[in-house]
């Protein structure tokens, strides 16, 4: 069969490469052939020319034979392919102005659809840059609040052990801790992992070697430096391995940096550095009370301890399902308990594309607005497509006679067809090459666009020519030339001969290729008033974001994170910094006033939340009435500019064990207080975290409704505590300064002050209100802007697409308007000849477009902020946008056929 | 110039050439009038179809080509039987026999 197909193929080439010697000696052949037949002719009496011709006559169409020869010859598809790329690129080089339009429209249509496809692929699916990233899982318990990947070590080792389906690795983390080379110094994550965790992973290094068992076993003291990490440490210094660094004041060797491509297994995987999980007890242990966090070296070593403070990961090379039950059983029989009446159970995780749920996982938030990005991108492909077809139909018709022509001489249809689309494909692939390379300059300015804080999610987004990219290339760009070059190529070839053969065959034909170019007109119309009204919704959204007032002050504002851990302060905690730093600060020239809270609206810090008891307060069934609790000091209010709308701010009095006063928000006084006055209330608030046990607390204030997480977020209840009144043990809390001037202008003199009142201490990130904001309208503003940007590619598009219609019809019906003209019709008789095309090509297009526009605003409804989904002003803006474009379209044909000269007109065919 | 008294059924013009090459190499002229004269003036090869069949024989490997001389000495292109064109050859006359058989049992049953 194969042998076969071989010596088919290689006749066919032989054939192919030989085709002239071939086809001389075919027609030598049939000479022959024709010669021997008259011969026979003129032995029964036939004169010679006669017979000569009734032989060839009875032989029939040489040229045709000979194509069904090439036919048996099986030459003809390879052949012809080699004409019709000649002939295209030749076509292309002759009309280099229609072939740039079409590359253009192409490469700008694949280019903002390769960007966002790229983007949601390296977000959503880009499997781990591991060695099969497929068979990676992670056991993850499940517990009746959900799943978590925490383990205690007895559980760890019970798993591993019994697990021989696969090979799994312990690992841990911890965050803050304090890594120094000489006077440099940072707080990073820092993983702890076993001897077995990175071949499990599959990570090599780059330079060195990985951490082995044997480092785990001995309590090494050597450490794996991230690519980045080892550049940020040793500037410029290659020679990094075996190399000193501090971490937590322990001298620990490098013995090896992972590639630049190594991000971790978690999602988005910022991987730093990796000490062996046996090496814990260098780091010395920390002051009491300090779980909070997770800190691993809090009370020694965790694997003594029943602590869950372990994740696993694991390697199944086959079988997935039968890995998953054995590992199911052995949890169930050494590990599960029974919480609430629910068994645990455990289930493995697919973790080829990192591990999934993690802390910093944003894909869930995403996958919404890319695959509405993505969906919107292809529209104003289909829209660039059509675009493209009634050029291509307009073009057709030009010519007709020359298509016309050819069929008549014995073009078969398939074959004139095929070479009208091939005839695209230069251009085609010069647009999807085009659309790569845009979509390559796009990213990179994309990525340049985000703000610094998602540096590390822009090392995820980088642009690279993978596989699965180049495929998707080829496949829409091949797509695309299908799409937009088969209906004309069908349907010029569809032509009756007679009439298009005729010299003025207009009359006859115009309308049917008329409809099929206004049919795309009238969609193109309907996507674009469906891309322009969604633009307008998410644009107000955008501004709806942006003016949200937060309730708190947004300009010269100065924010400051600040931290113990890893620090000489540690053991204290922030507590007894907050009242020095607060007051050094406030001596920085230029600085109004300063204050320090666990919490800051868009910047963050500790997220608390307390169990309450509110008396006369009626939990709904399943509700357990909780609110965020932040604790501060007096005058952090007037600071942050938050409103105090009753009762009053902290003072001196509240201090130490008295009843502690707090001052609640309105959303807590509505919630729990039905709205009515909360001042002087008594409730029970779960302090025992901050302050050791549950105490009864007292209302003193009402402050405004403030928005902590995003400019977006309904107002929760949030109940403020003093510093002083909850002595309890805080890692950290930020430092919010008010400035007379752009705040960033005191950033310096403000972290030089912080550490002349606290030497040593981790101060950093300072950031200003105004970039927080930015930074939270981030992704509302993304949306907006790339659905504006659509929908300004649509409106163009349409423009072309409408004048490209008018002004085809107008050509078309030169002598019919000349004949009005002729007898008499006025400018505005024809003017209205004109535009009345266009008034019915866009009346018909918004009606289709409103309809889809409800549905496509009713599928997005969660995208939008104070805009309502159903309000039919963006898509009445819509269609009057689109009115002024298509007035504008069709204005320049329709002047010039008012300006046809009927003399002309008449004569023109 | 004689009109064909017969139509060609389907296929089986292929066989007709296989079987005129069986016996010794011809060029495509001849073949035409071998089985034309064999039937008895009965069949005649379309013109138009005869070439065409044989380059596709030709590319099935069934029957080769090279030039050579005629008898009168003319420069011609003759087609002769391979060896799986023999083989083929054989199958499609018990493939024809059977058929003849077949299709001859069903006329005949009244």
């Amino acid at each position: 069969m194969f042998r076969d197909f071989l010596a088919d193929l290689a006749y066919r080439l032989r054939a192919l490469v030989s085709r002239n010697s071939a086809e001389r000696s075919m027609a030598e052949e049939m000479q022959f052939h024709v010669d021997r037949a008259a011969e026979r002719l003129i032995t029964e009496g036939m004169k010679r020319e006669e017979a000569q011709r009734a032989a060839r006559v009875a032989f029939g169409g040489v040229e045709q034979m000979k194509e069904a020869a090439r036919d048996a010859w099986g030459t003809r598809s390879l052949d012809q392919l080699r004409r019709d790329v000649t002939y295209a690129l030749r076509l292309t080089r002759k009309q280099p102005g229609f072939s740039t339009i079409v590359a253009l429209s192409l490469a700008l249509g694949l280019g903002a659809t390769l960007t966002v496809f790229n983007l949601t692929y390296n977000v959503l699916y880009a499997p781990l840059a591991l060695p099969h990233p497929e068979q990676l899982v992670v056991p993850m318990r499940i517990t009746k609040p959900g799943r978590d990947r925490m383990f205690s070590w007895a559980e760890v080792q019970s798993l591993r052990t019994a697990s021989r389906a696969g090979v799994f690795a312990a690992s841990r983390g911890a965050s803050s801790v304090a890594v120094s080379v000489g006077e440099r110094r940072e707080f990073i994550n820092l993983h702890f992992v076993d001897g077995d965790y990175f071949s499990v992973v599959g990570a090599r290094a780059l330079r060195g070697r990985v951490i082995s068992p044997h480092d785990d076993a001995a309590s090494a003291p050597v450490v794996v430096l991230s690519y980045a990490f080892a550049e940020q440490l040793f500037p410029g210094d290659s020679a990094v391995v075996g190399r000193i660094v501090s971490i937590r004041g322990a001298p620990f060797s490098v013995i090896g940096v992972t590639p630049k491509s190594y991000r971790g297994v978690e999602y988005p995987g910022w991987f730093t550095a990796a000490i062996p999980i046996g090496s814990v007890s260098l780091l010395g242990t920390q002051g009491a009370g300090s779980d909070n966090g997770g800190i691993p070296y809090g009370r020694g070593d965790d694997r003594l301890t029943d602590l869950r403070a372990f994740n696993l990961i694991g390697r199944v090379t086959d079988n997935p399902d039968a890995a998953r039950s054995a590992l199911a059983s052995t949890f169930a029989q050494c590990c599960a308990r029974t919480l609430d009446g629910e068994r645990e159970g455990l289930d493995l995780v697919d973790s080829r594309r990192g591990v999934p749920g993690g802390k910093n996982d944003f894909r869930n938030q995403v996958r919404f607005p890319l695959a509405m990005i993505l969906t919107g991108m292809v529209l104003v492909l289909v829209v660039v497509c059509c675009n493209i077809a009634s050029l291509l139909l307009v073009r057709a018709s030009a010519r007709q006679r020359e298509i016309a022509v050819r069929l008549s001489l014995g073009a078969s249809r398939g074959r004139l067809g095929w070479q009208l689309i091939a005839e695209n494909m230069p251009a085609a692939m010069i647009g999807g090459v085009g659309g790569l390379l845009l979509a390559a300059w796009c990213t990179g300015g994309f990525v340049r666009s985000l703000p610094s804080d998602w540096g590390q999610i822009g090392g995820l987004l980088n642009f690279t020519y993978n596989p699965v990219l180049l495929a998707v290339t080829a496949g829409l760009t091949l797509a695309c030339t299908l799409a937009f070059s088969v209906y004309p190529a069908l349907r010029a070839t569809r032509q009756p001969l007679a009439s298009a053969l005729r010299l003025d065959g207009h009359a006859s034909r115009s309308r049917g290729q008329g409809m099929t170019a206004r049919g795309v007109v009238i969609a193109q119309i309907a996507v674009t008033v469906v891309l322009v009204t969604t633009a307008g919704l998410l644009s107000a959204t955008l501004l709806n974001v942006a003016r949200v007032d937060g309730g708190f002050a947004s300009d010269q504002v100065l924010l400051v994170g600040i931290g113990t851990r890893s620090t000489t302060y540690e053991r204290q905690g922030i507590l007894p910094l907050v009242e020095p730093i607060s007051r050094r600060v406030e001596q920085v020239p230029g600085v109004r006033s300063a204050t320090m809270a666990t919490l800051l609206p868009l910047y963050g810090g500790n997220t608390f939340f307390i169990d309450v008891e509110i008396p006369g307060y009626v939990a709904a069934k399943d509700e357990s009435p909780v609110t965020r609790l932040i604790a501060t000091r007096p005058g952090y209010f007037a600071t942050s500019g938050t409103p105090i709308r009753l009762g009053r701010d902290f003072d001196a009095t509240d201090v130490g064990a008295a009843q502690p006063a707090v001052i609640v928000n309105a959303a807590f006084v509505r919630r729990y207080f039905s709205d009515r006055d909360p001042l002087g209330r008594t409730f029970r608030a779960e302090l025992s975290g901050v302050r050791g046990e549950p105490t009864f607390v007292r209302v003193v204030g009402v402050a405004g409704d403030v928005t902590y997480q995003s400019l977006k977020e309904r107002p929760e209840p949030v109940l403020y505590i003093s510093f002083a009144q909850v002595p309890g043990h805080w890692r950290d809390a930020p430092l919010l300064v008010r400035t007379n001037g752009p705040p960033l202008r005191f950033a310096q003199t403000v972290l030089k002050a912080i550490q002349s009142a606290a030497p040593g201490i981790d101060a950093r990130r300072a950031s200003d209100m105004q970039t927080q904001r930015d930074v939270a309208t981030t992704p509302d503003r993304l949306i907006a802007s790339l659905a504006v940007f659509m929908s300004v590619m649509a409106l163009l598009l349409s423009a072309v697409g409408l004048y490209g219609v008018v002004a085809y019809s107008v050509s078309r019906r030169t002598s019919e308007i000349g004949i009005r003209l002729a007898l008499g019709a006025g400018t505005r008789a024809v003017l209205w000849l004109v535009s009345r095309e266009t008034v019915w090509l866009v009346g018909v297009g918004v009606i289709i477009g409103s309809v889809l526009s409800v549905g496509a605003s009713k599928a997005m409804r969660s995208q939008f902020f104070g805009v309502d989904a159903h309000d039919p002003t963006m898509t009445i803006g819509a269609i009057v946008l689109l009115a002024a474009v298509g007035i504008m379209a069709s204005s320049l044909p329709a002047l010039r056929a008012t300006r046809i000269d009927p003399k002309i007109a008449l004569n023109a065919d | 110039m004689s009109k064909p008294r017969l139509d060609l059924p389907q296929g089986t013009l292929d066989l007709l050439i296989l079987k005129a090459l069986s016996l010794e190499a011809q060029h495509g002229w001849a073949v035409s009038q071998r089985i034309h004269q064999i039937s008895g003036e009965a069949l005649t090869i379309p013109q138009g179809s005869l070439y065409p069949a044989l380059y596709r024989l030709e590319r099935q490997g069934w029957i080769k080509a090279k030039w050579g001389v005629t008898t009168e000495n003319r420069r011609a292109r003759f087609y002769e039987l391979t060896a799986r064109g023999r083989t083929q050859l054989a199958a499609e006359q018990t493939a024809w026999g059977q058929l003849v058989a077949a299709v001859g049992l069903v006329l005949r049953t009244e």
